[in-house]
């Protein structure tokens, strides 16, 4: 097999691959036609792609792939025809489609050529397929040879340092809108080299477009010359684009570099003597002819991109390193100062290993402010071929280490001529990403605020706020050391007309058998109200005259708590057949022995019987139905006479006295409950004779 | 003493029998008893209301007492807790005032008018009482624990968190002093003291949904979002109606990027309280971040509706309109969170110009 290798080249849109060279590996005739349909025109895309292919320039890149597709319809399985449209797709715009090329030519033959796996980890790369791409090129380094690491194994380590540049950058992508400047600006051709006027109404540019001044190739690689066009803007588009013609534009390379900060100088780059750097005057609305920067600028070199500072007093500009004196890349960053005394310019210095880099740096603008500079270059954190960068001068003249813009600004491919709008908030550049209109294109940077999603969240920080603590606190109750009462009150009437009657209420203490209360109900109203100290058993008689006196019988524990009781109490008249309940009238349990308590009830009614001497009383013993009926027939008469016996004994006639007992045959209340047998329990007062 | 008592006592009633014996009972309506009871009988029936939580009657019982014994000091305490459980707490200030003037060596009347001070705001006084409190020999964790709590409604933290240590040599059990000392800590950047005393707090109230909310937080600024779920989850558990912390977990899945999940939390969270302007602008953010810019506008523009004056939700409306290239509506919202006291706005304001 034989293989032809060669150097890359361009003129301005050089690319980082210029650094490498490929193989190309030949088709043979029996390698690749198989069916007879067809093979004499494959055969003959294969002879003329592998011509255009050799002349290795951008345009004869492209006629060589438009070949090769034509004959990889016949045969698509030809490793090294795939290899060779791989590579051309590397060399030209879209980058993006090499990658499956490869792929398949590795698949085919991973030996068609001892460089497949590199090309196959740079369409990788270019893809931003970061981790494959190590992959491949860590591949193909351990396989070098100690000689071609020597020559290319710094290539293939800046590689992965770029693959890893990648994937940290496009982790943490900046904040922006990349716009492509549309029809109006951007063709199939390459555009480039963007600059604006302050007020960012006019932008002129760089395109190597067929509407080129003379419509003539440049036969270095077969690309129209460049020229330089302006375009406009109309309602936030750039529109109208128009070549700036003579003077400016010539029938070779004139580029665009930069505009002076008043818009009335513009530089150029110009391909005469090796490639030099040109300054237009605007007078009036015409331009002058460009004239040469100064020697001091322009060197026998190449220089391609200068910017001057908003006061004048220096440019920065690009220049071709001179041979191997220099080991600071092809091309880095220079600067001349302008003289006020002399009135020259300066020689240029370079801007050092701060800013530039052994690979090269390349489309200098700077900012209004003076003192930050953007820049591309291949060097620093690049994640492959030109990336965007910005360092700020500080006060004593130093440069602050260039910061990568970030992704999606910077790509694997080349990203370059950065210039920035007055306000700060757009950029444009060219870039080679996929999707544009074909080869570099212009793009409008909208730079973003950085991310700032506020969340809003609350906590329960202070746990008695969200769950209160019970803190009431109150004083205990005061214990209550004097006697306590019961208010017992109400009206004493007539039972029969419930008119008011004032009546004696007398009150004994029934365990001292003493008067302790006397009081009498209002004669108008009948309203009685007693105070009973807490802790005894309390007799109450209602007594008025002509009428049958009515007893209570109150116990108020010492416990009870001040409390009222109404009762109301209807006297009867001493009419025969008027009855009443003796309830202060007690004997020893299931005995008819009177207890003491009774005897103030007793004396009432022994009272009673003396002042009215005609009255014949019955006195009856009641029981409730516990027990046999003759017990309780026993003990219920038994009781009537023990109150009879009482009577006697304090001077009441016997013949105005009966007895009689009922057993329990003539209950007031239930027997169910203990509360209504004692109800029942009783001794009863009834006026049989008056 | 005592047959003093009894002595004044039969005489009273001699003079009440007399009274009766005598007069016409009609326009008899309250009995007055030997040696002043009123002023006892009303105060205990101040206390039975007080503990059945009817606090108006207690009020007026407490008030009772005091008309029959204006120096009453405990009437005036307990009437000063009953106004302050209505939340009266500008009466509950001056009878507890009245109560230090009668009494000036009780504590609880210190802590008492503190508790009111702090309840109107008033943290400066509240502190001051609280203080006095427990120099006046209270021996309760609670007056430290209060103080520590003015000490952090002000701003004054490392003061806080000694007032909650001090709360806590009292009360080793003290569950909320150990969730505010952690509050205090995190508040002081110490968030992993913060952390070890809600875990403390946990381990004493492990019911207590609020402390694995607070927990949650801690994590979550460690950037522990799992965690942080896990504690936000324990908190809805054990309050299902736990809004606050379905809107914090939402949080804690939007940093941890699960933004698809952080929205079924802000909706849950909006479901359980549909006012809740916090959770719809936590959720124009997740929308933000999945590029649904038209709907996250919608929402923190209901934020907006809800608090006119929400300076973050105006502030992230502004940066889903500058997605949307709507820029002058973007700025536009950034300068009204700016007016509205969010600062960071301002340097978003920069681009405007």
């Amino acid at each position: 097999m034989r293989y032809i290798v060669f150097a890359l080249f361009t003129i301005i849109f050089s690319g980082s691959w210029s650094a490498y060279a490929q193989e190309f590996p030949l088709i043979s005739e029996e390698e690749f036609l198989n069916t007879r349909s067809g093979q004499r025109d494959a055969w003959e895309n294969i002879q003329d792609g592998n011509d255009f292919f050799i002349q290795d320039t951008k345009g004869t890149y492209l006629k060589a792939l438009d070949k090769y597709l034509q004959a990889n319809e016949y045969n698509p399985n030809n490793a090294k025809l795939n290899y060779l449209i791989g590579i051309c797709y590397m060399k030209t715009a879209q980058k993006s489609l090499a990658a499956g090329f490869m792929e398949k030519a590795y698949r085919l033959n991973p030996h068609v050529t001892f460089d497949v796996v590199f090309w196959l980890a740079w369409a990788y790369h270019l893809n931003s397929d970061f981790d494959k791409a190590i992959k491949s090129y860590k591949t193909y380094y351990e396989d070098l040879s100690p000689a071609e690491l020597r020559t290319t194994g710094k290539l293939i380590e800046k590689k992965i340092a770029e693959c890893k540049s990648g994937i940290e950058l496009t982790t943490s992508p900046v904040r922006v809108f990349i716009d492509n400047l549309g029809a109006d600006v951007n063709t199939a051709y390459s555009e480039y080299s963007p600059v604006i006027s302050a007020d960012e109404e006019v932008m002129l540019y760089t395109s190597r477009r067929p509407e080129t001044l003379g419509e003539k190739i440049d036969p270095n690689d077969l690309l129209f010359f460049e020229d330089i066009y302006m375009a406009f803007k109309s309602k936030n588009k750039w529109v109208a684009s128009v070549n700036m013609g003579k003077p400016v534009n010539t029938k070779k390379h004139d580029a665009c570099v930069s505009l002076s900060p008043d818009g009335q100088s513009l530089f150029i780059f110009r391909s005469s003597s090796g490639g030099n750097l040109y300054e237009c005057i605007l007078q009036g609305d015409e331009w002058l002819d460009p004239a040469p920067l100064p020697k001091v600028i322009n060197s026998s070199m190449h220089e391609t991109s200068a910017a001057l500072t908003p006061d004048g007093k220096k440019v920065y500009f690009i220049r071709q390193k001179e041979g191997t004196e220099t080991t600071e890349g092809d091309k880095d960053i220079f600067v001349s100062v302008f003289n006020s005394i002399t009135q020259k310019w300066e020689e240029g210095q370079n801007l050092g290993k701060v800013i530039n880099t052994p690979y090269n740096e390349d489309g200098i603008f700077v900012h209004p402010d003076g003192k930050t500079i953007y820049f591309s270059s291949e060097g620093h954190n690049s994640m492959g071929g030109y990336d965007i960068f910005y360092s700020k001068m500080d006060d004593k003249g130093r440069w602050s280490k260039p910061q990568n813009l970030g992704s999606p600004i910077n790509t694997p491919d080349d990203d370059l001529f950065f210039v920035l709008s007055s306000d700060g908030k757009r950029g444009y550049y060219s870039s080679t990403k996929p999707g544009g209109f074909g080869d570099a294109d212009l793009y409008q940077i909208t730079f973003l605020n950085p991310e700032l999603l506020v969340q809003s969240n609350e906590d329960n920080l202070i746990a008695a706020i969200s769950s209160p603590m019970a803190l009431s606190n109150i004083e205990s109750s005061v214990e209550l050391k004097k006697i306590r009462l019961t208010i017992v009150k109400g009206l004493v009437t007539e039972a029969m007309s419930n008119n008011p009657i004032e009546a004696q209420i007398e009150v004994t203490d029934n365990e001292k058998n003493e008067i302790v209360f006397r009081n009498v109900s209002n004669s108008k109203t009948g309203k009685y109200l007693l105070t009973l100290p807490s802790g005894k058993n309390y007799g109450i008689a209602i007594k008025a005259d002509g009428y049958l006196w009515h007893s209570e019988n109150f116990n108020i524990p010492f416990a009870s708590e001040y409390q009222v009781v109404e009762k109301n109490i209807s006297l009867l008249s001493l009419d025969i057949g008027s009855k009443i309940v003796l309830k202060n009238v007690f004997f020893e349990s299931g005995k008819s022995v009177l207890k003491f308590e009774s005897f103030p009830e007793l004396e009432q009614i022994a009272n009673l019987l003396e002042i009215y001497q005609n009255l014949v009383i019955e006195i009856s013993g009641h029981t409730d139905n516990v027990g046999t009926t003759a017990v309780n027939q026993t003990l219920s008469t038994n009781r009537a006479k023990a109150v009879v016996d009482y009577l006697v004994s304090k001077g009441v006639p016997a013949n105005r006295l009966q007895y009689k007992g009922y057993g329990f045959t003539k209950p007031i209340a239930g027997n169910d409950t203990e509360e209504h047998r004692a109800l029942n329990r009783r001794v009863e007062f009834t006026i049989i004779q008056n | 003493m005592k047959k003093f008592i009894l002595l004044t006592v039969f005489t009273v009633m001699l003079a009440v029998f007399n009274i009766y014996a005598q007069n016409n009972p009609d326009s008899i309506v309250t009995l007055v008893v030997a040696d002043n009871q009123e002023a006892e009988i009303a105060y205990n029936k101040g206390i039975a209301n007080f503990n059945g939580k009817n606090y108006e009657l207690a009020i007026s019982n407490f008030t009772e007492a005091i008309t029959y014994r204006n120096n009453f000091d405990k009437a005036y305490f307990n009437r000063a807790s009953a106004k302050a459980e209505i939340k009266d707490f500008a009466g509950a200030i001056d009878d507890f005032t009245m109560t230090i003037q009668l009494a000036p060596q009780n504590p609880k009347a210190y802590f008492g008018r503190g508790v009111a001070y702090f309840n109107i705001a008033n943290f400066d006084k509240a502190l001051a009482d609280f203080q006095t409190s427990m120099e006046s020999g209270s021996a309760d964790a609670a007056a430290p624990y209060q103080a520590g709590i003015c000490y952090f409604q002000t701003g004054r933290y490392a003061d806080a968190v000694k007032m909650f240590d001090k709360a806590i040599s009292i009360d080793f059990s003290f569950a909320y002093a150990y969730n505010d000392r952690g509050s205090a800590k995190r508040n002081l950047g110490d968030l992993e003291g913060a952390l070890a005393d809600y875990t403390k707090a946990i381990n004493l109230k492990p019911e207590m949904a609020i402390l694995y909310n607070n927990r949650g937080s801690i994590l979550r600024k460690m950037n522990e979002f799992d965690k942080a779920i896990d504690d936000y989850t324990k908190a809805v558990e054990l309050n299902p109606e736990y809004y606050m912390a379905l809107n914090n977990r939402g949080s804690a899945r939007f940093e941890s990027k699960d933004y698809e999940g952080a929205i079924k939390d802000f909706d849950a969270c909006l479901a359980m309280k549909t006012d809740y302007a916090y959770a719809l602008n936590n959720k124009g953010t997740a929308l933000t971040k999945l590029k649904k810019y038209t709907e996250a506008v919608e929402v923190f523009t209901k934020a907006i509706e809800l608090q006119p004056a929400y300076a973050i939700a105006y502030f992230n409306r502004g940066s889903a309109k500058e997605l949307m290239r709507d820029f002058t509506g973007a700025c536009s919202d950034w300068k009204t969170a700016l007016k509205f006291g969010f600062s960071d706005a301002a340097n978003y304001i920069d681009s405007c110009k």
